[in-house]
């Protein structure tokens, strides 16, 4: 069926909420609920996005319902901005679930400088930045690894970078799961995927990554700010990397594995790259070993960015200017969470944990207010900072959405606006921008993205999180 | 012979078609070579290497040797430029390949998927389609 016939199986269900039930497809086991209003609900409409969640509502063991946030759009398997919960007893784990880019998030630092204090050095702290971070596929960093080392990596997370001195205990405290999840097991971490993570730890990576300096531009919520430490007119900047090489192995590695052991199962699928296995099988709890230890690393690779950032800050504005980390938080990634009881394999797939005040993973400091839940728009476009809703448990799983979304392929916006042109308009804004290839900024143009002042308003009205600032870029770097 | 990328809202999809199933997989390689080296010429053609690549059939073939190149661009910064195949087993093809060396691969391509992968015969003896998470 077309994309378009497809949409007609939709229910509208509240302003905010289609729903395609589990009798529009014989395999479909729960209904595909997509959070949406009628703009965004045609945007969906004109890619594949609506089969890839009907068709991950097939999984074995899916408990409710599976969901699309306001952003999503077609992806491979899941479909971008795609959550999915599959109970540990009898579902499965699916490595195309999590996406080849294992525990890609965003963090956010929050700076003792206004941006006026910032004046005219913000061109040489964005150059300093870019000359600190190595961007781009493939590069590699200065924080080169041993075997040893990063076996520690995988099990220890971020703790493992407060013995190196570039963590402390406040940065833990304020990561989701305290930067290591406890399921971690080097030895199913192939050689294949050490040997691409040995030499990229600090390294943000190409396409949609980034580090931007960003300012607080308006305050939505006051009393969540303040939680938060965020105020008007702060200088913040924002982190969005992952796992890179390392855990585009493993996803290699476990998409292979899982195709060929699925049959095995009995499990037929509409598309390949679903595969999955049971969680309680030897290939299920091999992969999830396998992903908590690149999660572990991109955690680790989130927090020796930090600490660079910080040496950065330090070298072009003075030792006064400190950062400290707000939260930081993943988009790609399958956790076990508890829900009425049961225990389910939390798939969230370009989604963000969004946690209310009343969650005990929610950090200390934020328990009156909500997990920080961080939704980037696209370079010359703002960002938003949200907390997170305790009603968002029951209505996805605790989850939101991880961005603006992509509205046009990477080639057509490139088609629309070459990189010079994009740069040039970043420019008269006012936006420095540095970044390693024209065509990578071309892709990424802030054209070929929703409008995220519209995706987060859908966010909200739908009650998954509360809007709480917003953010406006002053320089970007791109990967 | 021939490749062609076709718009995805997030990836990229490469469409290849050839007269035969060994040609379809040289005509992969050169497609990925595409994205890695985004037409640039990047001087001089090292020696010719030997790559193995294992599967069960067509499509995981395709898959698995796509994937290789991702390997091989970022762990020795390499591109294949010449490429053919040597060999057809059941569960193993064997390429020939000399390439260029990177300086860094100029497109960020993560993994060759099994979403929607197709490997048909079509007017010119083999089609195929793979997506790429970029």
């Amino acid at each position: 069926m077309s994309p378009e016939s497809l949409g007609g199986l939709a229910h509208r269900i509240s302003d905010t909420i289609y729903e395609i039930p589990a009798s529009a497809r014989p395999d479909m086991r729960v209904p595909a609920r997509f959070f949406a209003d009628e703009a965004l609900w045609e945007q969906i409409r004109s890619d594949r996005s609506i089969e890839q969640l009907m068709n991950v509502a097939t999984l074995p063991g899916a408990s409710r319902a599976v969901y699309s946030m306001p952003d999503t759009h077609e992806g491979y398997g899941f479909p971008v901005g795609g959550v999915a919960a599959f109970r540990t007893s009898d579902g499965v784990i699916s490595p195309g679930g999590v996406g080849y880019d294992i525990n890609c998030g965003v963090r956010l630092l929050a700076s003792t400088m206004s941006v006026e204090d910032l004046g005219p050095t913000l061109e040489p702290l964005v150059h300093e930045l870019s000359r600190a971070i190595p961007a781009g596929a493939g590069r590699s960093s200065r924080y080169g690894m041993n075997e040893a080392e990063l076996d520690r990596v995988f099990t220890e997370g971020c703790s493992f970078l407060v013995e190196r001195g570039m963590a402390n205990e406040d940065d833990l405290e304020h990561t989701e799961a305290g930067g290591c999840l406890p399921g971690a097991d080097p030895k199913a971490v192939s050689q294949r995927a050490r040997q691409r993570g040995s030499s990229q730890l600090g390294t943000m990576g190409s396409g949609n990554h980034f580090v931007e300096v960003q300012c607080v531009e308006r305050i939505l919520d006051e009393d969540s700010a303040h939680a938060l430490g965020l105020e008007q007119g702060q200088i913040v900047v924002l982190i969005h990397t992952g796992s890179r090489g390392l855990g585009h192995q493993v996803c290699t590695d476990y998409v292979k594995e899982m195709d060929r052991v699925m049959p095995g199962f009995g499990i037929t699928l509409p598309d390949r790259q679903l595969a999955c296995a049971p969680f309680e099988s030897e290939a299920g709890r091999t992969y999830f070993g396998a992903m908590c230890a690149a999660a572990n690393y991109a955690w680790c690779n989130r927090q020796v960015i930090t600490h660079v950032t910080r040496e950065a800050f330090s070298r072009i504005l003075g030792p006064a200017a400190a950062l400290r980390l707000v939260y930081d938080v993943a988009h790609n990634i399958a956790k076990v969470e508890e829900y009425e009881g049961e225990s389910l394999c939390v798939h969230r797939k370009g989604a963000t944990r969004a946690f209310g005040p009343n969650n005990l993973e929610t950090p200390a400091a934020y328990r009156s207010v909500g997990q920080p839940v961080f939704i980037p728009g696209s370079m010359g476009t703002a960002s938003y900072v949200l907390v997170g809703r305790d009603e968002a448990l029951e209505r996805s799983f605790g989850s939101a959405c991880h961005g603006a979304g992509r509205r046009m392929s990477r080639r057509r916006a490139a088609r629309e606006k070459p990189g010079r042109e994009v740069r040039d308009e970043l420019g008269a804004q006012g936006i420095v921008v540095r970044c390693p290839s024209l065509k990578e900024l071309a892709e990424e143009a802030p054209h070929a993205y929703k409008d995220v002042d519209h995706v987060v308003d859908v966010v909200e009205r739908a009650g998954l999180a509360r809007k709480v600032a917003r953010l406006v870029p002053l320089g970007v770097v791109k990967g | 012979m021939s490749y062609e990328f076709l718009d995805h809202t997030s990836e990229v999809t490469v469409r290849l078609r050839a007269g035969s199933f060994p040609d379809l997989v040289v005509e992969a390689g050169r497609a990925m070579a595409e994205l890695m080296l985004d037409g640039e010429d990047r001087g001089s053609v090292g020696e010719w290497r030997e790559i193995e690549v294992r599967g069960t059939e067509r499509g995981a073939f395709l898959v698995e040797w796509m994937n290789e190149l991702i390997y091989l661009a970022e762990t020795e910064q390499w591109a294949p430029v010449d490429l053919e195949v040597t060999e057809v087993e059941p569960l193993q093809l064997r390429i020939r390949a000399r390439g260029v060396s990177l300086e860094q691969p100029s497109a960020s391509v993560k993994a060759a998927t099994l979403h929607g992968l197709l490997v048909r015969e079509g007017p010119e003896g083999v089609e195929a389609e793979v997506t790429l998470d970029v």
